[in-house]
């Protein structure tokens, strides 16, 4: 199983349920995905996000339930066919042991450069992680406070990457997806322009920080402007299709953002409306006062003395308008992960026409949301068993 | 049980619990036949040595005060395992997350671990063995309801992993029993069919309806109303086929392009490439006349002026509006209202299930999906019903039972339940059906004569420990005691306790299964025990698993308030307040603290993903 997002964990929770050992291999230091570092968007009440599915998927992951997880560890190749892959994995070094390190903390209170930390508050594994670079001995220095000052001798000041190879009988490719990089779009000023930020940073910043976050970013007057479609239903970006979750997660996100934030009013610039799945036509017809619907994309973001300049094309009266904000939201659309251990791709970079024994869960195989990916999960666990009953 | 007594261990988390608790004073607590300290309870050393100290202390109860963390859990179960000592007779107190991490000042925080950990011990001296394992011998049947591609999907899924479909051309009319062994009865033409299955998967009808339309007619697709339908599959898939294999000349009318699906921009450009002419309108600039059998559209197009059509078929509303089958899921019992197709709303935060153990929901029973959608729920819910249809033997174990000496035969049990897990028959005692059983608590709360009781947490050992927490050592202040359920306020605590956020000690946790639990009595409790505040938190009403849980709790507040009131106490001194799990801010702005602590959480959690993209 390749991959501990929603579908990931799914799927390998699903196939050790049923006795199937299962190694679950991680890139990241955490389980979880991206999802694991959303906001929650209720306003009033829930809106259906599913970032709380996302996350009891991620805390129902008992230890010694059939499922080995090994984080920080890339697939580098996988050969073979059904009943006989051989998967070549890399690990990352951490810096701590991950089956040693009982999250107490010893060592990121005496660290002198807040080089050690744990990965975030709900995470799983909670080990620690050593940021080698950040590190005294990244400079020459001979420090060991963190190793010394560990009780349980978790922490590996000399931890090296290694590489491992594996075999399975069946092989669940889970890698997720990459938000589209919003910097590609010059002219709308992200990384550029001080102002513009993606979906991904306000969900992580709202996750990270809450409420609080929100005022630091618009300190003085509260004007929002949410662009759509950015790197979806592009073609000239290479990037054709519909990313089916960032006009739901623009309008939970500018709902959130308006109960929170008096006095702030949020314009959603989009081509059309995903309203048809469902839970979400409830929240464009129940649209707060606060919250406005134009039709047309910007073309650029200018910074000026008031604010942020967008020029867009008003679709619906036909004019040609100008509008100033004080933060620009991008809603990025969804990238594949890139290349899966040499795995086929579609023309878009998702996955798909994989060969026999390999399924694919999840976002690398095109944009779901996450109750979605933890269905995607199920279905490829399912998949997974029928490749293993056709061995046996 | 082999022996008597309660004993203590401790853990110190490698001794740096030790500067922010008086480790000495908790293991000298009052009324535990034995005490260990230890320092790594979580590895396998560590819980080793708690095992054998255990069997050698031969006591019958067990108290860990340690941490949440998953190997902690894991390491009392097997230690309790190991030692012979019943595993309802052992507790896990949070002494690092939920005490030490959490509380500035040593000797407050010594003052509530004491009572954590008295409490602890008054809950498993109050403990109730577990009702026996029951057995569910699910034969490998699964109902399929409907013709769609998701319930094909489905059922062929079933088949290659062992399971038998059972597919139905008829009307479901009963639907009763819990998962595992649920009983079907079906009418069809020539009568009525019985069928004993494991699990249902139900989607609505096949819903493409293509209009009647004549080779070469001009067609136009009007997708109008309130709410404004968008433009999605079917409407798509129909102007295709008659623009490109019927010499249609074929016209879509339409607001906004419904494309969230896999292909369906693909199909779009399609249709549009076919010669499908896409025009959008506007409110209130569409005008249609009919005359001699023929349509005369009229439209006002922003930029465009105005344009003209004469179309002989007018194919008004969605093709595909909602339709899923009526009654379909009132007879499934996850209906939210009579007569009603859609699931609750909570259903679409789970991929297929639904609030009833073993009922799945897919396709167009579930919502407006795309054929492809249907297609994964369908594989989706053959594999989810597998866990509870397999052929093979499922022990259970009764998550409540009712006492049938107390019962009344009120049936409110049944009335409240959100899981459809209390059944009856004519002439017989009520009873919880086990495998449908969630142990959310909600009928055990609403039974007038207190006849249900929660196994894992029975209202006496809920009481106790409510009651020894209220009472020892001093906080420094009144207590504020929190109800914190375990879906949403103990993984937000547990978050508060990992990024060291302070706050009062003398919050008091009482961790629940659902808000729906609580009775107005246990609000009351604690305000009569000298309590400043109680704090119900929980879930969101769309959120709640149990469906029922916040609506409940705001019902027992009122409830509670005025029976407060009536013995002088305060009667605006307990709330409810909704959260989500990964929402620790919320929880710190109702316990008074400020969450945003700048850097010392943020830098790190934004190398998560650098570390994971790299």
């Amino acid at each position: 199983m390749v991959g501990a997002g929603p579908a990931g964990l799914t799927a390998a929770q699903a196939l050790a349920a049923r006795g199937i050992p299962v190694l679950l291999a991680e890139q990241g230091p955490v389980v979880g995905g991206w999802a694991a570092c959303y906001a929650c968007k209720a306003a009033t009440d829930c809106n259906l996000c599913g970032v709380c599915l996302s996350a009891r998927v991620s805390r129902t992951m008992q230890p010694g339930a059939g499922v080995t997880l090994k984080v920080d560890a890339h697939v580098l190749g996988i050969e073979g066919g059904p009943g006989s892959f051989a998967v070549r994995l890399a690990h990352r070094p951490r810096g701590v042991d991950v089956s040693r390190c009982t999250g107490c903390g010893r060592c990121a209170e005496l660290c002198p450069v807040a080089a050690i930390a744990q990965p975030h508050p709900q995470a799983l594994p909670m080990a620690y992680l050593l940021d080698q670079e950040a590190c005294l001995r990244a400079r020459g220095e001979e420090c060991v406070i963190c190793r010394e000052a560990c009780p349980f001798g978790a922490v590996l000041l000399d931890d090296t990457p290694s590489e491992e190879l594996v075999q399975a009988d069946v092989v669940v490719l889970a890698t997720g997806f990459e938000p589209y990089p919003a910097a590609r779009k010059g002219q709308l000023g992200y990384g550029r322009l001080p102002g513009v930020i993606t979906t991904m940073d306000l969900e992580r910043g709202l996750w990270q920080h809450g409420p609080e976050y929100l005022s630091r970013l618009l300190p003085g007057s509260r004007r929002v402007a949410f662009v759509h479609c950015v790197g979806s239903r592009d073609l000239a970006a290479g990037r054709g299709w519909c990313s089916q979750v960032c006009c739901p997660t623009a309008l939970r996100l500018a709902g959130r953002m308006v109960r929170e934030l008096p006095g702030l009013e949020a314009t959603l610039f989009f081509i059309d409306l995903q309203r048809c799945a469902p839970g979400i036509a409830r929240l464009f017809d129940d649209l707060p006062p606060e919250i406005h619907l134009v039709r047309g994309i910007p073309g650029d973001v200018l910074s000026e003395p008031g604010g942020l300049l967008l020029t867009f094309e008003d679709v619906a009266t036909a004019t040609r308008r100008q509008e100033l904000f004080d933060l620009v939201v991008l809603a990025v659309g969804m990238d594949s992960p890139g290349a899966a251990a040499g795995m086929p791709a579609a023309a878009e970079g998702f996955l798909c026409d994989l060969p026999a024994g390999v399924v694919a869960a999840g976002a690398c195989g095109g944009p779901v949301s996450i109750p979605e990916a933890v269905g995607e999960g199920l279905r490829a666990a399912g998949a997974a068993l029928r490749v293993l009953e056709s061995l046996s | 049980m082999n022996g008597y007594g309660t004993a203590l261990a401790v853990c110190t988390c490698g001794g740096t619990l030790c500067g922010r608790l008086d480790v000495e004073r908790i293991v000298a607590a009052p009324g535990f036949a034995s005490a260990l300290v230890i320092h790594d309870l979580c590895l396998p050393a560590g819980s080793a040595r708690v095992a054998s100290w255990l069997r050698e202390t031969a006591a019958d109860s067990l108290v860990v005060a340690a941490c949440g963390v998953p190997a902690a859990v894991q390491a009392v179960v097997e230690v309790s395992r190991a030692a012979g000592v019943a595993e309802h007779r052992t507790s896990l107190v949070d002494l690092r997350e939920g005490c030490a991490w959490v509380h500035t000042q040593a000797d407050q925080a010594t003052a509530k671990a004491l009572r954590m950990v008295a409490s602890a011990a008054a809950g498993v001296r109050e403990s109730t063995p577990p009702v026996p394992d029951v057995e569910v011998r699910p034969s490998g049947r699964v109902l399929v309801v409907g013709t769609g591609p998701g319930s094909l999907a489905a059922a062929a899924r079933l088949k290659d992993l062992g399971c038998e479909a059972v597919l139905i051309s008829g009307t479901l009319e009963r639907f009763e029993g819990q998962a595992g062994e649920f009983k079907a009865r079906i009418r069809t033409d020539q009568g009525v069919e019985c069928h004993a299955v494991g699990a249902v998967i139900a989607a609505g009808d096949a819903p493409a309806r293509m209009p009647a339309v004549q080779a070469g007619q001009r067609v136009a697709f009007l997708l109008e109303g309130d709410p404004w339908p968008s433009v999605t599959e079917s409407t798509l898939s129909a102007a295709l086929h008659l623009a490109r294999d019927c010499g249609c000349r074929v016209l879509v009318l339409f607001r906004d392009m419904g494309v969230a699906g896999r292909g369906l921009e693909e199909l779009y450009r399609e249709a549009r490439g076919s010669g499908v002419t896409f025009v959008r309108m506007e409110e209130g600039s569409l005008r249609i006349v009919e005359a001699g059998g023929e349509w005369v559209v009229t439209l006002e197009v922003p930029g465009l002026g105005s344009v003209t059509e004469t179309v002989d078929v007018l194919v008004s509303g969605a093709t595909d509006a909602l339709q899923g089958t009526r009654g379909l899921a009132e007879v499934l019992g996850v209906a939210p209202r009579k007569g009603g197709w859609a699931p609750r709303e909570r259903a679409l935060l789970e991929p297929v299930a639904t609030e009833r153990n073993g009922v799945f929901l897919i396709g167009s029973a579930r919502g407006p999906y795309t054929t492809d959608q249907a297609v994964r729920q369908g594989e989706a819910a053959a594999m989810a019903a597998l866990s509870v249809a397999a052929p093979g033997v499922i022990a259970v174990s009764a998550r409540a039972s009712v006492d049938v000496e107390r019962c009344a035969f009120c049936l409110t049990c049944l009335r409240v339940c959100p899981h459809q897990a209390v059944t009856t028959a004519l002439g017989q005692t009520m009873r919880v059906l086990p495998a449908a059983c969630q142990g959310c608590g909600v009928c055990a709360a609403a039974c007038p004569a207190g006849a249900i009781q929660i196994t894992e947490s029975p209202n006496r050992r809920l009481l106790a420990e409510m009651d020894a927490l209220m009472n020892g050592p001093p906080l420094g202040g009144r207590p504020t005691v929190v109800f914190a359920c375990a879906n949403s306020a103990v993984p937000a605590l547990q978050a508060l306790g990992r990024l060291r956020l302070s706050y009062p000690a003398q919050v008091l946790v009482v961790p629940v299964p659902c808000l729906g639990r609580l009775e107005a009595v246990h609000c009351v409790r604690p305000l009569a025990a000298g309590a400043r505040r109680v704090l119900l938190c929980g879930c969101y009403d769309r959120s709640c698993e149990h469906l029922v849980g916040p609506a409940t709790a705001r019902r027992v507040v009122e409830r509670a308030s005025a029976l407060a009131g009536t013995l002088g106490l305060d009667p605006g001194a307990i709330h409810v307040a909704s959260l989500a799990p990964v929402d620790w801010h919320k929880l710190g702005q109702i316990l008074g603290v400020s969450c945003d602590d700048g850097d010392r959480n943020g830098g790190e959690a934004s190398k998560v993903t650098a570390h994971a993209t790299a």
